[in-house]
C-alpha cells in the first residue's frame, strides 16, 4: 500500500515534471485542446450509451410492428397451407426489413413451417422465445456469434395458427451510433482545430511580454543592470514587469553596496596582512587606525592599550587633531565604550556629553564627531586594549560593519600580543648574550680570586711555614725546636684549612657527598660564622634525601647568591631561610629586613645586574620561577619555586 | 387500325406467377390489341380452376391455359381450341422434374420422403405428369412425398426448389428454360432431374359461344405472328417459334392422365 502510494506520488511527480517542462505557450494551447477532446469523448460516450438505449428500444418496437404485420399476413397462408406464399412472404419480409436476420413461421404445435435460414433453423433458436402460452408478443434479446439479436415472437391469429419469429440484429443501431460518433468526432475535431487556432493566438498575445521579460532577465543575469521590461498592460504580467523593473533598480543599488563592502573588506584585509608582517607595533597601529577609519567610513579612530580603564596608553590615533605628535601617551578612559573590556557587546554610543579617553571638547568640535563605538583588542591571555571608531554622522551600526570592526580588533589584538612577545624575546636574548659574556669574565675573576687567595693566604702561610722550618732546622736546642715545631704544625693546619675552604667554595663537597639539606645547613652555618649575620634556617618536608642533581645545584647556588647579596647590600643583621617541599614543588625563600631597593629601577638598569639574572637563568633552566620582591627600606624577599619530577629522590 | 369498341377480355392462366404473367404477356396482348383493332383487357385468377370458371361462364373471350386445365374444361363444357405454341416445329412441350443442383437424386424414385411442389392442381406438367407416374408405380404423392405444397405457378415452383423450400418440383419445360435464361442464378441452383413428355402445348382457347369473327381474328393474328417481324420479336421473348392450329386429340394423353389422377383424388 505504501508502495502504491509511492508509485502514485511518483507518477504525479513525473506528470508534473512533464507538464512543468513544456513551455507556457504549449500549456495555453494544450489546455483547451485537451478539454475539447475530453468533452468530445464524454459527449460521445454519453450519446453512445443513451442513444444506444433509445435505439434498442426503437428496434424492439419496430421488430414487434413488423412481426405483427407479418403475423397478420401469414394467418391466411398458414390456414390455407400455402407454404409457398408463406415462403414468399417471409423472404419478402426478410428482404424489406432492415436489420432482419431471420424469419421463422411455426405452426401451433411449434413445428417449423417456413424459415429464412439457408438450410435449417439453428439448434436452440426455437427455445429462446415464444409467444404461445399466453398468446402475447414477447421480445427477447440473446447473444449470437453476430452480436445481440432482438427476437420477437408474435402469435398468428391469437396463436391458433402458430406464431412468427422475427430476429433483428443491432447492425442498424451500431450504424447509427457509429455515424453519430463519427459526427461528434468530426465536430470535436473542428472545435479542436478552432481551439488550437484561438489558443495559439491567445498564447502569442500572452507570451510576447513574457518572452520579452525573459530576455530582459537574461540581460540582467549577464550583468546589464540597465535592462528594463516594457509594461504592455496593467494586468498581472504588467505588474510583474513593473516589479521586475523595481527589482532591477534595487538590485543595482545593492550591487553598488556590495561593491563598497568589498572595497572595505579588501582594505581591512590589508590591515591584517600588515599586522602579520609589521614588527613596529606603533607604526602598525597607526596604519590600522587610518585604514579602519577610511574603510568603515568613520571620521576618526584610535587605539588604546591596557587592561583597565585607568592607566591606558593611547598608542595610535587617526583623525584627532593635535594628538598624533605625542604618542604614545598615558590616558584614563571613563566612557561606556570601555564596557566591551568587561565583555559587553560593542554598540554605537553618542559622544555629545561624554569624555572618551583622549578626546577634548576642541577635538570633538573640530572633527565634528557625534558617536563612537569601542571594540576590545583581545589575545589568548586576555584583553589588551581598545579600538575606538568615531563617526560624525552615523545612525545605526550594521551587523556587517560590526563584524568587520570586530575582525579588525581581533587582528590588532593578535598584533599587539605578537609585538609584546617579540619585545620580551628580544630583551631576553640581549640579557642572555650579556650573561654569557659575564660568565666568561666571572670565570676569570674566580681564577684571579683563587690565585690571589692561594698567594695571599696559602702562600703566606707556606712562607711562614718555610721560615719556621728553617728556624727549626737552625735551632740547636731540642726543647725550643719542639716548641717551634708545634707552632709550625698549627700554621700547617691553618694552611690546610685555608686550602680546604677555597676548594669547598669552588665546589661544595658536602653537596656532592651528602645532598642538599646537609649542604644547606653547612653553608648557612659557615655563612653565619664568616659574616656574623644571624640566619634563621627552617627546612620543612625534606629529610636527607637526594634530589635531582641539577635542582640541588640550582637551589644551593640561589641560596648562596641570595645570602651573598644580603651580606653585600642589605646591611641587615638578620636573615631567614625557608626550604620547603610541598608535593611536587620545592620552595626556597630568603628574606632580610635590610635596606631593600627600587625594583623598577633595577629591572630597567642596563646592563641588568648579573646576580639577579644569574638566579633567574638558573631557575628557568630547571623549569622553575624566581620572584624578587623589594622596596626601598622594606627589605628583600627572594623566592624560588622549582617543580620536582615525581618519583625522583625516593 | 381501330382500337375502339368493346374490349376483348383475354384470361391468362397463372402458368407464371401473377406479376410474371403481366410482364410476359403484355407485349403479346398489345400486339393482339393492335391486330384486332380493339382494346384488350388482361384478366388473371390465382388458380387454373378459377380461369376455367371464367371460360365456363363466358366471362372471357379468349384464354391462355394449360393442357391439364383444357382437358378438365372440355369434360365439363364445350370450348374451342384456337391455337397452341410451337417449339422445335411441333406444338409440344415437356414436364421437367427439377431438383436442387446439390441433390444427389437420379430419378423420381429417389425423391421418396422429400418435400415436393406442385404448381396447380389442374396443371399438366406441374402436377398430372408426376402424379400419374407415381400412380403407375402404385404410389400416391401425398404419401410418397413427405410434404406436398402448391405454388400456383411454375416459376414459383422453380424458386421453391432454388430457395430450398422443397426438394423437388415438376414444371413446364417452356417456363423452366425461359426462367434460366432470364435468371441465370436459377440454372446454378437447380437442375433438371428428368424430362417427361412430349405433351400438347398449353393451348389458346375460347368459349364455344364466343364471337366467331373474334375467334377467327385471334387465331389469324396468332398464326401470323411468326411471319411478322414484330410478332417474331414477341415470340422470341416468349421462348416459342410461333403458334399453330391444333386438334383436341393432341390432348387425349393428358386427358387419360387426368382421369386417372382425379379418379383417385375423388376416391381418396
Amino acid at each position: 500500500m505504501g508502495q502504491g502510494r509511492t508509485s502514485l506520488s511518483g507518477l504525479a511527480q513525473r506528470a508534473w515534471r512533464i507538464a512543468g517542462a513544456v513551455s507556457l505557450r504549449t500549456k495555453i494551447v494544450g489546455i483547451p485542446a485537451v478539454l475539447v477532446v475530453f468533452l468530445g469523448s464524454v459527449v460521445a460516450l454519453d450519446v453512445w450509451v443513451s442513444e444506444g438505449r433509445t435505439l434498442r428500444r426503437e428496434l424492439d418496437r419496430r421488430a414487434t410492428a413488423v412481426a405483427a404485420s407479418l403475423a397478420s399476413q401469414a394467418a391466411e397462408l398458414v390456414l390455407t397451407g400455402d407454404l409457398f406464399g408463406l415462403h414468399e412472404l417471409v423472404e419478402e419480409v426478410l428482404r424489406s426489413t432492415p436489420d432482419a436476420r431471420y424469419v421463422v413461421v411455426l405452426d401451433p404445435s411449434r413445428a417449423v413451417l417456413v424459415h429464412t435460414f439457408p438450410s435449417r433453423v439453428p439448434a436452440g433458436l426455437l427455445e429462446v422465445n415464444t409467444s404461445l402460452p399466453r398468446s402475447e408478443p414477447r421480445v427477447v434479446v440473446f447473444y449470437s456469434e453476430e452480436g445481440p439479436i432482438h427476437d420477437v415472437a408474435y402469435p398468428i391469429f391469437q396463436g391458433r395458427a402458430g406464431e412468427v419469429r422475427l430476429g433483428l440484429t443491432e447492425a442498424g443501431v451500431r450504424r447509427v451510433l457509429s455515424r453519430d460518433a463519427r459526427r461528434i468526432a468530426g465536430i470535436t475535431g473542428g472545435v479542436f482545430l478552432l481551439a488550437l487556432v484561438v489558443a495559439f493566438a491567445l498564447a502569442t498575445v500572452i507570451n510576447r511580454p513574457v518572452t520579452q521579460l525573459v530576455a530582459q532577465t537574461e540581460r540582467v543575469a549577464a550583468g546589464d543592470f540597465t535592462a528594463r521590461a516594457q509594461v504592455w498592460a496593467d494586468d498581472e504580467i504588467g505588474r510583474l514587469s513593473r516589479a521586475f523593473n523595481e527589482m532591477v533598480s534595487s538590485l543595482e543599488v545593492s550591487r553598488q553596496d556590495l561593491l563598497r563592502r568589498q572595497r572595505e573588506l579588501s582594505a581591512l584585509s590589508g590591515i591584517a596582512v600588515a599586522a602579520g608582517t609589521s614588527a613596529d607595533l606603533y607604526g602598525l597601529l597607526r596604519i590600522a587606525a587610518e585604514r579602519t577609519a577610511l574603510a568603515a567610513g568613520a571620521n576618526a579612530a584610535w587605539v588604546l592599550l591596557g587592561e583597565r580603564r585607568e592607566g591606558m596608553t593611547l598608542a595610535a590615533a587617526y583623525g584627532l587633531p593635535g594628538v598624533e605628535g605625542g604618542l604614545p601617551q598615558p590616558v584614563s578612559v571613563f566612557c561606556p565604550c570601555t564596557g566591551v573590556l568587561e565583555g559587553e557587546e560593542p554598540r554605537l554610543l553618542p559622544l555629545a556629553r561624554v569624555r572618551c579617553g583622549p578626546l577634548t571638547e576642541e577635538m570633538l568640535a573640530s572633527a565634528g564627531l557625534s558617536c563612537h563605538v569601542g571594540l576590545p583588542l583581545r589575545s589568548k591571555s586576555g584583553v589588551l586594549g581598545l579600538l575606538v571608531v568615531a563617526y560624525s554622522d552615523k545612525q545605526v551600526l550594521e551587523d556587517f560593519e560590526r563584524d568587520v570592526l570586530e575582525a579588525v580588533a581581533r587582528t590588532l589584538g593578535a598584533a599587539v600580543e605578537n609585538a609584546r612577545l617579540w619585545a620580551e624575546v628580544t630583551r631576553k636574548e640581549e640579557s642572555r648574550r650579556f650573561l654569557l659574556g659575564k660568565l666568561v669574565s666571572a670565570q676569570e675573576e674566580e681564577r684571579k680570586r683563587v690565585a690571589r687567595e692561594l698567594h695571599d693566604e696559602a702562600g703566606q702561610l707556606l712562607t711562614t711555614l718555610l721560615l719556621g722550618l728553617e728556624g727549626v732546622a737552625a735551632e740547636a736546642d731540642l726543647g725550643r725546636a719542639r716548641a717551634r715545631a708545634r707552632e709550625l704544625i698549627s700554621v700547617a693546619r691553618q694552611t690546610l684549612d685555608a686550602v680546604r675552604n677555597l676548594a669547598w667554595q669552588l665546589r661544595p663537597a658536602a653537596l656532592d657527598d651528602l645532598g642538599l639539606v646537609p649542604a644547606v645547613r653547612q653553608y648557612v652555618a659557615s655563612f653565619s660564622q664568616g659574616t656574623g649575620i644571624a640566619v634563621d634556617l627552617e627546612i620543612l618536608g625534606l629529610e636527607e634525601e637526594r634530589l635531582e642533581r641539577e635542582v640541588e645545584i640550582v637551589v644551593y647556588r640561589v641560596l648562596q647568591e641570595a645570602l651573598t647579596n644580603v651580606a653585600r647590600h642589605s646591611g641587615s643583621a638578620r636573615a631567614s631561610v625557608l626550604l620547603e617541599r610541598t608535593g611536587q614543588r620545592l620552595v626556597l625563600v630568603v628574606e632580610d629586613d635590610g635596606k631593600g631597593f627600587d625594583q623598577e629601577a633595577l629591572v630597567r638598569r642596563s646592563p641588568p645586574p648579573l646576580g639577579l639574572f644569574g638566579m633567574q637563568e638558573r631557575a628557568e633552566a630547571v623549569g622553575g620561577r624566581l620572584a624578587i620582591e623589594s622596596a626601598p627600606g622594606a627589605g628583600t624577599t627572594v623566592q624560588l619555586e622549582v617543580p620536582l619530577p615525581s618519583g625522583v629522590g625516593a | 387500325m381501330q382500337r375502339t369498341g368493346k374490349a376483348v377480355r383475354i384470361a391468362v392462366a397463372p402458368v407464371l406467377s401473377i406479376k410474371a404473367n403481366v410482364l410476359t404477356y403484355q407485349r403479346l396482348l398489345a400486339y393482339l390489341e393492335k391486330r384486332l383493332g380493339r382494346p384488350v383487357e388482361m384478366i388473371q385468377r390465382r388458380t387454373y380452376a378459377e380461369v376455367n370458371d371464367l371460360l365456363r361462364t363466358g366471362s372471357v373471350d379468349v384464354a391462355f391455359i394449360c393442357g391439364g386445365a383444357y382437358v378438365a374444361a372440355r369434360m365439363q363444357f364445350p370450348l374451342e381450341l384456337l391455337a397452341a405454341p410451337v417449339r422445335g416445329g411441333k406444338p409440344e412441350y415437356y414436364s421437367y422434374l427439377v431438383v436442387s443442383s446439390e441433390s444427389h437424386a437420379t430419378g423420381l424414385e429417389d425423391l421418396k420422403g422429400k418435400a415436393f411442389a406442385f404448381s396447380d392442381p389442374l396443371s399438366n406438367s406441374g402436377r398430372l405428369v408426376p402424379a400419374y407416374l407415381l400412380l403407375k408405380r402404385g404410389e400416391r404423392p401425398e404419401t410418397f412425398f413427405s410434404r406436398v405444397i402448391y405454388t400456383y405457378s411454375h416459376d414459383n415452383s422453380v424458386r421453391a426448389v432454388a430457395d430450398g423450400l422443397v426438394d423437388a418440383a415438376a414444371v413446364d419445360s417452356l417456363v423452366y428454360e425461359r426462367a434460366v435464361v432470364t435468371d441465370p442464378e436459377l440454372a446454378t441452383r437447380t437442375r433438371v432431374l428428368a424430362r417427361y413428355g412430349p405433351y400438347g402445348s398449353p393451348p389458346v382457347v375460347a368459349p364455344s359461344g364466343a364471337d366467331p369473327s373474334l375467334k377467327d381474328a385471334v387465331r389469324h393474328a396468332l398464326l401470323g405472328m411468326s411471319s411478322d417481324p414484330e410478332g417474331q420479336g414477341i415470340l422470341a421473348g416468349l421462348g416459342v417459334d410461333g403458334f399453330t392450329e391444333v386438334t383436341p386429340a393432341l390432348y387425349d394423353e393428358i386427358e387419360e392422365m387426368y382421369r386417372l389422377v382425379f379418379s383417385l383424388d375423388r376416391g381418396a
